[in-house]
């Protein structure tokens, strides 16, 4: 074989392994996560997914659990949890409900009786919570009441942090 | 051998060296992203199971009650489909005699955990109930739901039905 004809075998066997190659690499790192659709609603691990679940489920419990007694300290905890501009619609609607709080003296007390992942993309995870509420006004008998809420949880660099919250 | 066909032969090694292990890379990504997607297709199959069997569960009219019964046993199994058709002509004769009906929606419903042949959702109804009591009069009543679920040939059917806490 001629030093050409070698040269062209070589080259051309390069460029055949670099195209597949490419391709393997394109298979591997260049196809983007699925989104989740009705048919697909979650499209990550059960482990990724039940630990947002877990942590919508904590924060809920936090965020619906208040006293009158430290109603601004309570604010602040719940806002951290949040992510921040669903904090700041928080608060903002916080002013009307503080003064309910305070002035009837009541104290809410939440538990999460179950949760469910609704839908969830390696970004933002749907929670449904069923809560349970035991609440008293003043030196009242306890009221119980159950809800239930659709959590939405965002990945940040703080980790899960509550984007939305919807009850009913 | 020239210099050049040195270097070629040796990127020649390379890329092929690069191939070999690429195919057996994109294998695995083939295989992960095949159980991702039949477990993703998992959830929207359970969970639209629980919705089909929930809202036949909270729409019964006494004027059609055998049929709302049937819809509900169609998409039931084992010991919960034999109480539930056992107890019909009971539930069709209260019904009737107390003019109930019983209308409602799925509002939202979550997986709680999902394993290949079983599979927990609990769900979140919203509806109304017309009966003697309330004077004919339609109620608000939201319901929460816990369904479990056995998968049974291809389909995904209903092993039992709870109540989670009160009626909202």
């Amino acid at each position: 074989m001629s030093r050409a004809r070698t040269t062209g075998v070589l080259a051309v066997c390069s460029l055949l392994l670099a195209g597949v190659v490419a391709g393997e690499a394109w298979y591997v790192w260049g196809v983007s996560d699925p989104a989740p659709s009705a048919a697909r609603p979650v499209v990550i691990g059960d482990i990724a997914s039940r630990s947002a679940v877990e942590a919508a489920a904590q924060d809920a419990a936090a965020i619906f659990s208040v006293s009158w007694q430290d109603y601004d300290a309570h604010l602040d905890r719940a806002a951290g949890l949040m992510t921040d501009s669903f904090a700041a619609a928080y608060r903002s609607t916080a002013a009307p409900v503080r003064a309910r709080v305070v002035s009837s003296r009541t104290r809410t007390t939440t538990r999460v009786a179950a949760a469910g992942v609704v839908r969830a993309s390696p970004d933002e995870v749907q929670a449904l919570l069923f809560l349970d509420q035991r609440v008293v006004a003043g030196s009242g008998a306890p009221s119980y009441n159950a809800r239930r809420a659709l959590v939405t949880m965002v990945r940040t660099d703080r980790g899960w942090l509550v984007g939305n919250v919807q009850t009913g | 051998m020239t210099a050049t066909h040195r270097w070629l032969a040796a990127l020649v090694a390379l890329l092929l060296l690069l191939a070999v292990l690429g195919v057996a890379l994109v294998r695995r990504t083939h295989e992960d992203r095949a159980d991702a997607s039949a477990r993703a297709e998992r959830y929207g199959t359970v969970l639209a199971a629980a919705n089909a069997e929930a809202t036949a569960f909270v729409n019964l009219r006494y004027g059609a009650a055998a049929q709302g019964i049937r819809a509900v046993a169609v998409g039931a199994t084992g010991d919960f489909r034999a109480h539930y058709v056992r107890s019909a002509r009971h539930l069709v004769a209260t019904m009737q005699r107390q003019r109930s009906t019983l209308t409602g929606h799925v509002v939202s419903s979550g997986v709680v955990d999902v394993v290949p042949d079983r599979a927990t959702v609990i769900v979140a109804t919203s509806g109304t109930v017309s009966n003697r009591r309330t004077g004919g009069q339609e109620v608000p009543r939201h319901f929460r739901l816990r369904v479990t679920l056995l998968r049974e040939g291809d389909r995904w059917l209903t092993s039992d039905i709870a109540f989670v806490g009160d009626a909202a």
